[in-house]
């Protein structure tokens, strides 16, 4: 084990590297080759039809080249290590991983990069937007190109012939889409090839699709200040230590180092391996690598605690030995006060109105033979969040007093009041923007190193500085979702009742606290017979965060399989069961559907089957709170040249908030949606929503709707009162009058400028008592059912997802397309949850061995099943707007409904997942 | 940094070969240093697939894995070769990577490649993976480091015999790889240079395959890997490959499994024989006898695509 630097990889090359313009090509070749310099090197290339001359270092890799020389910022870093395609460029009309090639093998050759395409839209990008092939867009551009390349030869070859999914999947191999919009992607590609997008662009549905397929989106990684800096961190080789000495002065004597600061002090503890220790501001990133290099530190190192059984051994080190406060919480939410027991703090009891009592006379009734009982272990592993746009903060002191913070986050608005707050600013001197964000799915919430890192650096050296985290540091402090083990005895009673539930859930969510498994056995099959304790394993890991349906995918494993299971042993139909036990009105109208479909009622059972590979199908049920910002202000500004401009300081992570604001308050002018321009992703707008708690859309819609309400009204009163008009009334587009009709537009030339602003009124009955301004828990729950089909290779123990059925009930829905993108973005990261993504810590030292794309897996392209999806838009007209989230609700219940198609496929009960090759041989062969 | 113009002129300096430098950028990344490089861009041979005088192909090593997977040559006389380059990663990368790279790669062990870990690999004393997480590594476990050998293209080379032509025109039988390119000497002057590998005249009717395992579809890195040869004579099998990946510290032939293949009419082998080879030379680490159990279903699947894949 050495104590050199942590994750000190990463030489982001660049900054040595100077474009020079047109100058002589490197000197003839000498005997033994041409030398050029020490490790620097001349490159000459052509980009996008210009002619290049670059001097670069010999391990600055062609996407550095493209990306921080000439500015072609539609080329993202992501992976680093050629596993995702986010930085693909077409080298002599080649998709290339840019990344993975050096710069200097672009001598002689061409480049085309998505800025290169044009200016007319390749069919290909038409495609993409009509299919709404894309959220967040951060890998869009790579897509886009491969895809290019791809059509172009398979018209050549194949005329207009479709091409096959696996044709697609193999061509779009090494392209990873975190967001998961796979199904979009292959329809777009089919299409294209089919010439289906030759002609002109159609509408298309998502706002920023245009901006995102032609790579002129820009994220904060992508921003570029005069006189920017950029940061690098220190972190902590050891797991469990003290820190005894930090020496920062060899880190400061070197030239380019404008500042390094401590991030822990001598005789502080470390937690996990990966916490921060240092930071630097230097020049560029290169140089500010190698300065964390030269930072001295000693530590004294103990024996960290790794895993459940380790943490709660008899002689485990204690995690926090003298004081716990200041552990971070795993959830948006406080923590609950709870019992410390070692290394286990809790129970955290959900439970009032619950009987503990009932549940356990429940379950020891039916371990008695009086009714049914299934009593088993559950465990799912530590889930990355990896987004393929990094955490990363731009921090900028335009004035003493005054800062600019480009950040890549989820809630822009609350981003800007923290901030104030840790700074001691008013929130007016504080300017949070986030345009583009390239994925977020919960990690970029809160206020994290990251930003006070380019924060602090920021305001020490009095220049702009960039702090964005390398891929290794992404997947070891970006966030994960805990692992969790769970011990459940469900118990129905002889008229198969539910009878009791009892439920002891273990969340190792390393040094953070407050895991909320529970709260999802309380939300399902409402019933006072039940006993459930959350308690937190504090181990020497990085702290978890919030991931799309925080304690819901492990919850819904254990339960949702436990209630098959029963239902299994008592010879009753899963649906039947469930509906019996059900009272969310939602689901009970999804269980209607679920029996209308064929592939469910003609389900094979697993003893009818033989041979190598086995089919089954599984039904899992989840709900998920509804949850809303009260808050919320949308404003909306109306010229006299006609143009309406929306406002808000909400943000859009890929789950279509920009779509959803101009659809709201278009419906209510009965205009078309692209007549409304958006302005969000600045937290000088009036308050917006974070986007987590899938309320996004419950808060902004109604918002939308109001402010679009009282522009209506006003033009309404200026016809009637200034025009002199009567029998006016509101028609789509504009309004009717005894004389005719009027566009809006033709009102708007009689007014001054109009602005009105738009709040989230209350619903109809009010919400619950729980939440502030900037969430609220509103009443009512969201209800989904998901089936999945599965194939097991039971000689290798892979398991494919053939086809899946999902059922969401959570109200009106907006936006059609781009909630089925949500939704199948959620069942493809829930089918990489079951079947994949697998955090691995080394058990002695603690420090993380999945450190990039290449063993971190995550679905790709070939994973796509055939998915049908039925929204039931019903129940919810209480709602201001008619909708709540479904984001989150799309994926909570994925992983169960494939470990009851596994039992149906094998006649087996898988207890953990990811559901590796090796588990599932062990299981089959159990 | 030098630019060479031929491997004769790369073999005499030191510094780390490039070709593609697919993965030498990584290793450079998460180093955060490198020495002194000899990059092959502008080596104007070793770019071809050629055809040999006795009937066979010399490929060089620069060709790309793009290239040779898509060579109809390669793809009607090797399938197994062919196969093999189509797996690797995704066409990002193999358009860039290169056959010499691929065949002369670091290993991928989770713990070689962290810098926090000083293995045998970096200097240090201990495997880390064997006390630690080896869920990945051998499964015949043959030498003290754990890390599985991480060529695809080695696998498909060892089964049809190829040779490895150095700089200086020297052959050399592929499974001496590792000794002809010692990693100890990789950097310093008058260490080989890989120039090309040269596969023999496949036989009248020979048979063979490659067969990936991975969890995930495509893009991924096998959990075992199988690459087979079968030469028939008389429609019986007169002499067979059988090469497992990704289980061993090198390609591992497994002989008792293909001796067992001998004598028989394809299709009609004696299964139990070939499995009870397999799994009585398997030396799995804690974690990875599944890799066992997945080699000897590999073997099943493998003689079958073989079959249905005729030259």
């Amino acid at each position: 084990m050495t104590r050199r630097g942590f994750l000190k990889g990463s030489l982001g090359v660049g900054a040595s590297t100077a474009l020079l313009g047109r100058v002589p090509a490197p000197s003839a070749a000498e005997p033994g080759g041409s030398v050029a310099g020490k490790d620097q090197v001349l490159v000459e290339t052509t980009v996008n039809g210009k002619p290049v001359v670059a001097n670069t270092h010999q391990d600055c890799s062609a996407l550095d080249l493209l990306r921080d020389h000439l500015g072609l910022t539609g080329c993202k870093k992501a992976c680093q290590q050629g596993s995702c395609g986010a930085c693909t460029a077409l080298v002599d009309g080649v998709p290339t991983h840019t990344c993975s090639m050096p710069a200097t093998s672009l001598q002689g050759r061409s480049v085309t990069t998505i800025e290169g395409l044009g200016p007319e839209l390749h069919p290909v990008q038409r495609a993409f937007l009509a299919n709404d092939a894309l959220q967040c867009g951060f890998c869009t551009p790579g897509f886009v190109l491969a895809g290019v390349a791809f059509h172009d030869r398979w018209r050549a070859q194949h005329g207009k012939a479709e091409p096959s999914k696996d044709q697609v999947a193999a061509a779009l191999a090494g392209h990873l889409c975190r967001c998961a919009a796979y199904d979009g992607i292959f329809r777009a590609m089919v299409q294209a090839c089919a010439g289906l997008h030759d002609g002109d662009l159609s509408i298309f549905p998502r706002r920023d699709g245009l901006e995102k397929v032609t790579g002129k989106a820009l994220y904060t990684v992508d921003i570029r200040l005069p006189g920017q800096l950029e940061a690098a961190v220190l972190r902590s080789p050891h797991a469990n230590a003290t820190l005894l000495d930090l020496d920062l002065s060899p880190a400061r004597a070197m030239p380019g180092v404008k500042a390094v600061i401590a991030l822990a002090q001598p005789g502080s503890r470390v937690r996990y391996a990966g916490q921060e220790i240092a930071a630097v501001a230097a020049t560029d990133h290169r140089l500010a690598r190698q300065a964390v290099q030269r930072i001295q530190a000693s530590y004294d190192v103990s024996k960290p605690v790794v895993g459940f059984d380790a943490a709660l051994a008899p002689d485990a080190p204690l995690v926090y030995d003298t004081s716990h406060r200041g552990a971070p919480v795993v959830n948006e939410v406080m923590a609950t006060p709870a019992r410390w027991d070692g290394n286990r703090r809790g129970p955290f009891a959900t439970s009032i109105f619950l009987s503990h009592r009932l549940a356990r006379e429940g379950v020891e009734s039916a371990r008695q033979g009086r009714g049914t009982l299934v009593h088993e272990r559950w465990e799912t592993g530590t889930q990355c969040h990896s987004t393929l746009e990094p955490h990363v903060a731009v921090a900028h002191w335009t004035a003493p007093d005054s800062l600019l913070l480009h950040l890549s986050t989820q809630a822009c608005s609350s981003m800007a009041m923290d901030i104030a707050r840790r700074w001691g600013l008013r929130e007016s001197q504080v300017q949070v923007q986030c345009s583009y964000v390239g994925g977020a799915f919960g990690a970029k919430a809160t206020l994290q190193p990251e930003t006070i890192v380019a924060v602090d650096l920021a305001r020490e050296t009095g220049a702009p500085v960039r702090f964005a985290l390398d891929r290794d540091e992404e997947l070891v402090v970006g966030g994960s979702r805990p692992a969790v083990r769970m011990d459940l005895a469900l118990a129905a009673d002889e008229s198969s009742a539910l009878s009791g539930m009892d439920l002891l859930a273990e969340s190792d969510s390393g040094v953070s606290i407050g895991n909320t498994v529970g709260l999802m056995f309380r939300l399902m099959y409402h019933n006072r017979r039940k006993r459930l304790r959350d308690y937190d394993v504090l181990t020497n890991a990085p702290p978890g965060r919030p991931f799309r349906g925080p304690g819901g995918p492990p919850a819904y494993w254990a339960l949702e399989q436990a209630v098959d299971e029963l239902a299994t042993r008592m010879h009753r139909d899963p649906v039947s069961l469930r509906r019996a036990w059900d009272r969310n009105p939602a689901r009970l109208r999804l269980y209607d559907w679920v029996d209308s479909l064929p592939a469910w009622k003609g389900r094979q059972s697993s003893a009818r089957q033989g041979g190598r590979f086995r089919r089954g199908i599984g039904l899992a049920a989840a709900g998920w709170f509804y949850f809303f910002a009260p808050g919320t202000q949308v404003r909306l500004d109306a010229e006299p040249d006609g143009s309406i401009r929306l406002t808000c300081a909400t943000q859009d992570m890929g789950n279509g908030t920009r779509s959803a604001m101009a659809q709201a308050a278009a419906a209510v002018l009965g205009i078309p949606p692209d007549r409304i321009e958006l302005s969000i992703g600045d937290s000088r707008a009036p308050f917006g929503p974070s986007s987590t708690g899938s309320q996004t859309t419950a808060s902004v819609l109604p918002a939308a709707q109001h402010a679009a309400e009282q522009l209506r009204d006003e033009l309404l009163d200026v016809a009637r009162h200034r025009l002199g008009l009567s029998q006016v009334q509101a028609v789509a587009g504009g309004l009717e009058h005894s004389g005719g009709r009027l566009a809006w537009k033709d009102l708007l030339s009689h007014c001054q400028p109009l602005s009105f602003v738009g709040r989230r009124q209350k619903d109809r009955g009010g919400a619950t008592l729980l939440g502030n301004r900037q969430s609220r828990l509103g009443r009512g729950q969201a209800g989904a059912v998901q089936l999945s089909e599965v194939e097991v290779d039971t000689h290798l123990g892979t398991v494919r997802v053939l086809r899946t059925w999902t059922g969401i009930g959570s109200g009106r829905i907006l936006v059609p397309q781009l909630a089925l993108s949500q939704v199948y973005g959620g069942i493809i990261q829930g089918i990489g949850y079951a079947l994949y993504e697998d955090r691995r810590l080394d058990p002695s030292t603690g420090l993380q061995l999945t450190t990039g794309l290449d063993n971190y897996i995550v679905p790709v392209l070939a994973d796509l099943p055939e998915m049908h999806v039925h929204f039931d838009e019903d129940g919810f007209e209480y709602v201001r707007g008619g909708s709540v989230g479904l984001s989150e609700l799309a994926t909570l219940a994925v992983a169960a409904s494939i470990g009851n198609a596994m039992h149906n496929a094998t006649g087996k009960r898988f207890r953990r997942i990811p559901l590796r090759p090796d588990r599932v041989l062990e299981v089959l062969q159990s | 940094m030098v630019f060479p113009t031929t491997i004769q002129q790369a073999a005499a300096r030191p510094g780390i070969i490039r070709a593609g430098g697919t993965d030498l950028l990584d290793l450079a990344r998460r180093a955060g240093i490198s020495g002194p490089v000899v990059d092959l861009r502008d080596v104007s041979g070793q770019r071809n697939i050629q055809a040999t005088e006795d009937g066979g192909l010399r490929i060089g090593g620069l060709v790309t894995l793009a290239s040779l997977a898509d060579d109809p040559q390669v793809a009607a006389m090797y399938p197994a070769v062919s196969l093999a380059a189509a797996s690797i990663a995704g066409p990002g990368i193999r358009a860039v990577a290169t056959v010499g790279g691929n065949l002369l790669q670091e290993v991928r062990c989770w713990y070689s490649r962290n810098p926090h870990f000083d293995c045998l690999r970096s200097g240090g004393r201990a495997c880390w993976a064997r006390m630690g997480d080896n869920l990945y590594h051998v499964a015949f476990d043959r030498e003290i480091c754990a890390a599985p050998s991480p060529s695809t293209l080695a696998l498909a080379f060892v089964a049809h015999d190829a040779l490895l032509e150095t700089h200086d025109a020297a052959l050399h039988p592929i499974s001496g790889l590792h000794k002809v390119f010692d990693r100890q000497k990789r950097t310093q002057a008058g260490r080989p240079v890989l120039a090309a590998v040269i596969l023999p005249a496949p036989s009248e009717g020979q048979l063979s395959s490659y067969l990936r395992v991975s969890a995930r579809p495509l893009a991924d890195w096998p959990l075992v890997e199988l690459a087979l040869r079968m030469d028939l004579a008389g429609g019986l099998v007169r002499e067979a490959r059988l090469v497992l990946g990704a289980v061993s510290q090198s390609p591992l032939r497994i002989p008792a499994a293909e001796r067992a293949l001998v004598g028989w009419a394809p299709g009609s082998f004696p299964p139990q024989e070939i499995e009870r080879a397999i799994r009585d030379s398997a030396r799995p680490l804690p974690m990875t006898s599944y890799k066992v159990d997945l080699a000897a279903a590999a073997v099943r699947d493998g003689i079958m695509a073989a079959l249905e894949n005729p030259p």
